[in-house]
């Protein structure tokens, strides 16, 4: 029997560009709607990338329980709380009646730039003339800086303020991996279950990319699409040429089995299975072989096989080299079977360590619905991924049993199986 | 289902006392000093003016793309498991890549002030769309904190799992666990697991010291680190590596490797409480190293060292001491703890990593590390805290802490193998 067995989920909270909550997001999703917009979370004007996907109709302030801590946390920690409650809201869970330290939480987090807004006015305080000089800036530099100045760049602020709401006082982890962490986090959290070592984990990811620094990073390494307009990011088609920065969070209530039952709680679905690997490269690029090695990992823990799998939710990045690769792991991973794939990328950006974990809420909710979600940007494959059945236009469908990808800039794989409940 | 055992059978640390295992060792059992003065930056007006540096470190000898994309705290994580990696009699065959993963526990690197400030005006006075061209497009990829474990990946051939943990000071402790617990289910043969950092640089020094976290004790660098003593006044950043091969003891005999210590067990637990204070209680620490115990089916009396968290902050030592008694009862009177913080500062995201090896050394030579400094008592922190200096004693099973801001802990436990 698999150790994931008994490891199930009760619950889901989604933050994304396109709802707020895993059913919206899916409704939206298949009805073809984009988030992509011109950018106006900075200013954009330098940049060849004007499009991005930013969340709408948030209010921070209505899922920090003390006010005081909002301003130390980022746009990306304030969607991971709303997802976080949301998640416990919808698993019905009661801190009433948990033992504290058999919840636990594990997170995927981005790269945390921390918050220049103070420090850079600071900075130019240090010149002598055309010198920086330390010990001036240490004078008059330094005191105009908040002294909370470091916490806000901590990079598991999600997981320090989101375990104190919760008071979730069991096992924990933040991974920062890129695009890989939110399904790391995932899969981690499910092995905590399945090796006994908590009731409820609270796992998944938060991340934005809509700031300077990531726009800057993203664009240096030509990963960013140069169109506007809703279809402006193609993922696997012919005309792909980059991903549009996204932002957003999705969470997910993990539960022993024998726990969720014994209080009567819901069960949508388990996490069956979860591989990582790496290409071993410096280099951004995908790597077949590695994208492979990721998936037979999750399979052989589910217990499935290639065939078992119904719905690929897709790493699709939308960029030439990565699309080219995923397609060819793809390919080495299910062989002749060759089920169905999608990817929301083109319609919700790349929320970079949330996007493993929103691609897992819409795989759940697929599941549930019977529908195969399309892919409305596409207009004809690029010929290196022409073996994809990717999905152009939403139809009914099976997708009980899912496979989702993700990837990292570091060369980091994973994938995550799913299983939706009967 | 029978769990592999988990064993220890390479190590290699850069630490500001020194840029081996053998070195590093030999200074904390004598009680050596690495703190002073910053050297590499002008310190002088922020409030804390020293740290634990490490000078003299020749980077490891990489090639083309590694050698450029490499930061110090890169070079450190290479060093450190070049060094883990030979001790473990890998480092001419490694193993087979794609069973062979990585787990680091690292942060986002920071710029360098000055130069930082320079390139920023230098970009101000061009068009936006110059400046842009002139960041390097490696910066984004490199500065990100799961770059060593890519680093590592890539100058190692490891293909298998390839894990980045990020929980500051508590960073390379989970990141071991992570390690074993991939070990144990079967998803790699052998784990290069650690964590690597480097605090001393302005942003850090000016950061932390505007928490008023850091010891301000200028007029006397060498004593500042004084873990458990009534006088402690905070912190002292330090920095390095430390790395270490971890396999199933299935492999390891397998290929007749040389086994260092059998890694017993680990806990996690979240203080969920606020992110740079623990409550008083010690309940979050308790809870780790119950659980560590309890992973590694031992009884608190079985452990015969504590290699503690220790930070030399008026909190941390207390509600670790709370912590060591209620997750110890009556045994917290009887077991050694002490604090190598005292000698090489802190090492956050690589503290744990370098502390399971001291762990590893003092039962493979039967000698226990003190805690320098500790002279004036305190009635919060009443335990045994090795204040003599290294001391001689049979031990089996040894005990580490890690705790961190955003309420992190991490406990692990390491054994005889046998």
């Amino acid at each position: 029997m698999s150790a994931f067995e008994e490891v199930v989920i009760t619950g889901v909270g989604v933050c994304s560009p396109l709802g707020h909550t895993a059913a919206d997001l899916m409704q939206a999703l298949c009805r073809g709607e984009s988030a992509l917009r011109p950018i106006d979370a900075f200013d954009v004007r330098p940049f060849a990338c004007q499009t991005g996907a930013a969340v709408t109709g948030f209010k921070a302030g209505d899922w920090v329980s003390n006010r005081k801590n909002l301003k130390l946390m980022s746009r990306a920690v304030r969607y991971g709380l709303a997802a976080m409650k949301r998640a416990w809201a919808d698993g019905a869970l009661d801190q009433a009646t948990l033992d504290p330290e058999r919840v636990g939480m594990f997170v995927g987090a981005g790269t945390a730039m921390g918050d220049s807004g103070d420090l850079l006015p600071a900075l130019a305080q240090g010149f002598v003339g055309e010198r920086f000089d330390l010990s001036t800036f240490a004078a008059a530099g330094v005191p105009r800086i908040n002294p909370l100045w470091l916490l806000k760049g901590l990079s598991n602020n999600a997981l320090g303020f989101g375990s104190a709401d919760l008071d979730a006082r069991g096992v924990n982890q933040n991974y920062c991996n890129s695009a890989a962490g939110g399904l790391q986090a995932l899969g981690e959290a499910a092995w905590a279950i399945a090796e006994g070592l908590a009731d409820v984990v609270v796992a998944g990811g938060a991340d934005s990319a809509l700031d300077p620094a990531h726009h800057t990073g993203f664009s240096r390494l030509e990963m960013l699409t140069e169109r506007t307009g809703p279809d402006a990011v193609r993922p696997f088609d012919s005309s792909h040429d980059g991903f549009a920065p996204g932002e957003g969070a999705a969470f997910f209530i993990l539960e022993r089995r024998a726990h969720a039952q014994a209080r009567g709680a819901r069960i949508l679905g388990r996490v069956s299975g979860y591989g990582a690997s790496s290409a071993a490269s410096l280099l951004p690029k995908g790597d077949p072989e590695a994208i492979a090695q990721a998936g037979r990992q999750a399979l052989g823990h589910a217990g499935w096989q290639p065939a078992d799998i119904e719905l690929v939710y897709a790493h699709g990045n939308a960029t030439p080299a990565f699309d080219a690769q995923e397609a060819a792991g793809l390919g080495l991973l299910f062989g002749q079977h060759r089920p169905a794939v999608t990817t929301n990328k083109g319609q919700i950006g790349h929320a970079v360590a949330a996007s493993g974990p929103l691609s897992a809420a819409c795989a759940l909710e697929a599941g549930r619905l019977g529908v195969l979600p399309g892919v409305p940007s596409l207009r004809a494959l690029a010929p290196e991924c022409a073996d994809l059945n990717l999905v152009a236009a939403p139809r009914e469908g099976p997708a009980r049993r899912s496979l989702i990808q993700a990837a990292g800039i570091g060369g980091q794989i994973s994938a995550l199986t799913l299983e939706v409940a009967p | 289902m029978s769990r592999p055992r988990i064993v220890v059978t390479g190590m290699g640390c850069v630490t500001p006392l020194g840029h081996t295992v053998s070195a590093t060792w030999d200074a904390l059992i004598e009680g050596r000093n690495a703190i002073g003065p910053i050297q590499r930056f002008d310190a002088s007006g922020f409030v804390t003016t020293f740290a634990a540096e490490i000078r003299d470190f020749t980077p490891p000898p990489l090639e083309g793309r590694a050698a450029r994309w490499s930061d110090a705290k890169g070079q450190f994580a290479v060093a450190a498991a070049q060094e883990a990696l030979a001790d473990a009699g890998l480092a001419q065959t490694g193993p087979a890549p794609h069973r062979f993963g990585v787990s680091v526990g690292a942060e986002v690197s920071r710029p360098e002030l000055g130069d930082m400030a320079l390139r920023l005006k230098a970009a101000l006075a061009l068009p936006p769309q110059e400046a842009l061209r002139g960041v390097d497009p490696k910066d984004f990829v490199v500065m990100s904190a799961f770059f060593p474990a890519t680093l590592l990946a890539a100058v190692f051939n490891a293909r298998g799992p390839n894990l980045t943990t990020s929980t500051a000071c508590t960073s390379s402790s989970q990141s071991i666990a992570d390690a074993v617990r991939v070990l144990r289910r079967g998803d790699a043969d052998v784990m290069l697991a650690g964590g690597t950092d480097r605090l001393v640089e302005e942003l850090m020094v000016m950061g932390f010291g505007l928490l008023g976290a850091l010891s301000t004790r200028n007029e006397d660098p060498a004593h500042a680190c004084r873990p458990f003593d009534r006088t402690r006044d905070g912190f002292v950043l330090g920095e390095g590596a430390g790395f270490l091969v971890l396999e199933t003891e299935a492999h390891a005999q397998a290929r007749g490797a040389r086994i260092h210590a059998e890694l017993m067990g680990y806990g996690w637990s979240a203080n969920a409480w606020r992110i740079t204070d623990s409550p008083s209680d010690g309940r979050g620490a308790r809870a780790s190293m119950t659980a560590a115990l309890k992973d590694a089916g031992l009884a608190p009396d079985d452990v015969g060292y504590i290699n503690a968290h220790g930070t030399s902050t008026q909190q941390n030592d207390a509600s670790e001491t709370a912590g060591i008694h209620g997750a110890f009862g009556a045994h917290a009177q009887r077991v050694p703890v002490s604090s190598t913080k005292s000698m090489m500062g802190h090492l956050v995201a690589a503290c744990g990593a370098v502390e399971l090896i001291a762990c590893v050394k003092a039962i493979q030579t039967g000698v226990l590390p003190p805690t320098i400094n500790y002279e004036h008592p305190d009635p919060a922190c009443d335990l045994d805290y090795i204040p003599e200096g290294a001391r001689s004693a049979a031990v089996d099973v040894a005990l580490t802490n890690a705790f961190g801001f955003g309420g992190s802990n991490g406990s692990l436990v390491v054994g005889r193998y046998r």
